[in-house]
């Protein structure tokens, strides 16, 4: 199927009636955590996976997919609002989008924010598209040494790329991969640290464990906050921005979309770091950066539009490699396992309605989003006033309920729960949970291939070498370990002169 | 998730339970809340118009057929297929509730708790019977905990190579295999399942020395066929689509007869080896169940899985047709533990089966 008749076979599964139910019902329950600043995408995609178990599968993901992509909408209306991030993906927009929301120009920046939005997103609609097809069919030849060199190079980016301290990301990432070795093991069929406990032989699942690490750990997080943000008692008129406004935010988008969807396609980059960089590099092209964090347009353009890019882009790793480049498509990627679909480079030939059934309601999505989003921000608002006594313990009962019934298993209430508190306490030590999940969901797929390489090679790590998109992956890994050494002695040398 | 309804003091087997209700249901034509609606109208009316006890002809209300997967999955399908062609002919409705959890064995488990009245059912592979019970200690005996009502369905089994291979036959690539040890590489489904059983068994014949790389599905392994990662692969179900797009050949089905979908392509028996699939879709009950209503249902479903609805059912989710009876499922378990038992040592898998199977 090219590009054109997958679409149009993809828009007559979108606009089936179910489906434009779920995609709508996903975009609004996405612009609504986004809205809300107690929980953000993963943790709504967690705890609403269980409840997509009887839904067909493309249905099921397309729903996904319309939270994550309202998400990155409704966290926008927040920032600018109140100046909290809805979610971790619009926390650049606080600087500049509160600061104008003060001006007087809550339209104009809420308004830059759902066209930027919607812009971007559409843009890396269309590279999803047509990237997938040729990507699936080269991925065909990647076997067990190229998998294994491209996740090793995943890793690196996603400790390269890691917001806070490398060394924690690292030691994230290896704790992730550790905790994956639960369970049977994938070659020889042979226990490993499950203890006996029956509970164990098949691992930890990956829901509870991201329920625990980004619904429950966010709540228990915020029970520290007392302080209750002021919402900004605005007349919100104008939602379109005037001419010199869009003048001056064109450029903005255009950058903020080309960012977001090169990132969204690298492991462990997504949508919040590419909010972080384009706004970053508006500040420093921008001829007037000292207005920046004063209510530069530019400012919440920019990062407004890296993020929605960053969410479409980032299918296009998961759909046709396999490989979730980030936390929020880990869960997605557990979300097509337990619905007994493996993505990879077979599915679009295999399970064509899924990926092109997600792709079209995804464009759909997005012009849903742009419509309604404006006219709903007054009820957003009200949404915002809920007292956090109600909004906490609803959202801890939805994190318990959606522990449960993915196994009907008590055990996992456990594990959500320690991991809720394990995530509680990473945050208090200023460790990101990111990379612990994404070595947790990459991680067997890590080892699996290192062992199946070394089976056919029986045994020589030639076979690395000998293969040309191993080789090079492996040397892009060693520049990325060596850059950070070689500054650091450059450094000091400077110093010594 | 499930919600008792009500129960009758002195009726004991009127607790029921009824499914929750799930948003998709609305869409994949699921009557569960039509169920729902009339098992309460009927446990308020019926203790008011009979205070003595009458017991209709069993089945007088639903029956419910546990499954330990979730659904969607193949064990699921096949059991819904099954239990909607079968409510027409008992004349009651058969409602299949998901139990997932410890690769099947909960489900089982969570039978043998419930009355033995035939009330309660439930769907499972025969691997969880006898190929997970001997990895895994199970709460009850393979042999003796059920009695097995009927052996219904079994997914497609067989051996693949890439469209563009050289070997035409199994004989071809066997006869390759042994001029070049330790050059041909292939897929399973991973170390201890069926499809690897198979390929042990061809190679012990003959003293083959070949590379094994284990995957975690059929659709891995298939993945790795195409990309030239390994000269053939044993899978199962996932190979149909692939083999009617001519993307792969099939050289052998592993099953005791040919496929219907591919009449031309021998079994593995004919070709020599003693082997075939021991995963079977059954439907079983605890073993202390009254023997006429066992008989009872094993008519019933026999009955049903003749149904043309049944057939199209089973043919839209690549699972193949089986009919064994209770006796000829219950001497089919014990034959393969054995085969089972066997290979799973000879692999290193396990040392010694985990449960006693009676």
């Amino acid at each position: 199927m090219d590009a054109l008749n997958g679409l149009f076979y993809g828009f007559s599964v979108a606009f089936e009636f179910h489906n434009l139910l779920l995609m709508f019902a996903g975009c609004l329950l996405g612009t609504l955590v986004g809205v809300l600043p107690g929980i953000g995408p993963v943790g709504a995609i967690s705890i609403l996976l269980p409840l997509t178990f009887q839904l067909p599968t493309a249905g099921a993901i397309i729903m996904l997919a319309g939270i994550y992509n309202g998400a990155m909408y409704g966290g926008s209306t927040t920032s600018i609002l109140i100046n909290v991030p809805g979610e971790t993906a619009s926390v650049m927009t606080c600087l500049d989008g509160y600061a104008m929301a003060r001006k007087g120009q809550a339209g104009a920046a809420l308004g830059i924010a759902v066209f930027g939005s919607f812009i971007a997103g559409t843009v890396g609609l269309i590279g999803l598209q047509l990237i997938a097809g040729p990507l699936s069919t080269l991925a065909l030849k990647f076997g067990p040494p190229e998998y294994f060199a491209i996740i090793l190079l995943g890793f690196t980016f996603i400790v390269y790329l890691a917001q806070r301290s490398m060394n924690k990301a690292v030691l994230m990432a290896l704790t992730g991969i550790t905790l994956s070795l639960i369970g049977l093991d994938p070659i020889t069929s042979q226990q490993r640290l499950t203890f006996g406990n029956i509970n164990l032989f098949e691992g930890l699942g990956v829901a509870p464990v991201a329920i625990g690490l980004f619904g429950l750990a966010e709540v228990l997080g915020n029970l520290e906050k007392t302080a209750s943000a002021k919402i900004l008692n605005v007349k919100i008129k104008n939602m379109f921005p005037d001419k010199s406004q869009w003048l001056q935010a064109k450029w903005a988008i255009v950058r903020g979309t080309v960012i977001g969807f090169f990132l969204g396609i690298l492991p462990g980059g997504g949508p919040v770091l590419s909010t972080f960089i384009s706004y970053g590099v508006e500040k420093r092209v921008s001829k007037h950066p000292e207005q920046f964090g004063q209510g530069a347009i530019e400012g919440v353009a920019a990062p407004e539009s890296a993020n929605n890019a960053a969410a479409s882009t980032s299918f296009i790793p998961l759909m046709t490699l396999g490989i979730p480049p980030n936390v929020v498509l880990a869960v997605l990627f557990g979300a097509f396992l337990i619905h007994g679909i493996t993505p990879g480079p077979m599915m679009m030939t295999q399970h064509p309605e899924i990926f092109w059934g997600v792709l079209a309601s995804m464009y759909l999505g997005n012009v849903i989003l742009l419509i309604l989003n404006l006219p709903l921000i007054p009820l957003w608002v009200q949404i915002l006033r809920i007292p956090d006594k109600i909004l906490y313990p609803l959202i801890i009962l939805f994190c318990l309920v959606g522990a449960y019934s993915i196994n009907n298993s008590v055990f996992d209430i456990g594990v959500m729960v320690l991991f809720g508190i394990i995530g509680y306490l990473l945050k208090k030590f200023d460790f990101e949970a990111a990379p612990l999940i994404l070595g947790f969901v990459l991680g067997p797929m890590f080892e699996v291939n290192l062992r199946r390489s070394l089976l056919m090679s029986q045994g020589s790590f030639g076979i690395f070498v000998e293969r040309p998109i191993a080789i090079v992956a492996l040397i892009i890994c060693v520049i990325l370990i060596t850059l950070p050494i070689y500054q650091a002695i450059r450094n000091k040398y400077i110093v010594k002169r | 998730m499930d919600k008792i309804i009500d129960s009758h003091p002195e009726a004991p087997y009127t607790s029921r339970r009824v499914k929750y209700f799930h948003p998709g249901d609305m869409f994949v034509k699921n009557n569960h809340w039509l169920i729902a609606a009339i098992a309460a109208w009927m446990l308020v009316v019926i203790p008011l118009i009979s205070t003595g006890e009458v017991r209709a002809a069993y089945p007088d209300r639903s029956i419910i057929i546990l499954v330990g997967f979730v659904p969607g999955g193949s064990m699921d399908l096949s059991a819904r297929a099954l239990a909607k062609s079968a409510e027409k002919i008992l004349g009651q409705p058969v409602i299949i509730e998901n139990k997932p959890g410890g690769t099947g064995t909960v489900a089982l488990a969570a039978l043998l708790s419930q009355k033995p009245d035939g009330y309660t059912l439930c769907g499972t592979p025969s691997s969880v019977l006898i190929r997970v019970s001997q990895f895994q200690k199970v709460p009850f005996k393979p042999f003796t905990s059920f009695k097995p009502i009927i052996g219904f369905a079994e997914p497609q089994l067989g051996i693949v190579v890439k469209k563009d291979a050289p070997w035409k036959t199994l004989k071809d690539l066997v006869a390759d295999a042994a001029k070049h040890p330790g050059k041909i590489k292939y897929a399973t489904t991973g170390v201890g399942s069926t499809t690897q059983a198979a390929v042990d068994e061809i190679a012990a014949g003959h003293k083959l020395q070949m590379i094994h790389i284990p995957y975690k599905g059929s659709m891995e392994a298939l993945t790795a066929v195409l990309g030239g990662h390994v000269e053939f692969a044993s899978l199962t179900s996932e190979l149909i689509p692939s083999v009617k797009a001519g993307q792969t050949r099939l050289l052998a089905v592993i099953s005791e007869k040919r496929s219907p979908k591919f009449l031309d392509v021998p079994t593995l028996k004919e070709l020599g080896y003693n082997f075939a699939n021991d995963a079977v879709f059954a439907i079983v009950a605890p073993s202390d169940i009254d023997l006429a209503i066992a008989k009872k249902i094993e008519e019933a479903f026999a009955a049903a899985t003749k149904s043309r609805e049944y057939l199209d059912a089973l043919d839209k989710i690549n699972m193949l047709p089986v009919y064994y009876d209770g006796k000829a499922f219950d001497a089919f378990l014990r034959y393969h533990w054995k085969v089972i038992n066997k290979n799973l040592k000879s692999t290193g898998a396990i040392k010694e089966a985990a449960t006693l199977p009676e």
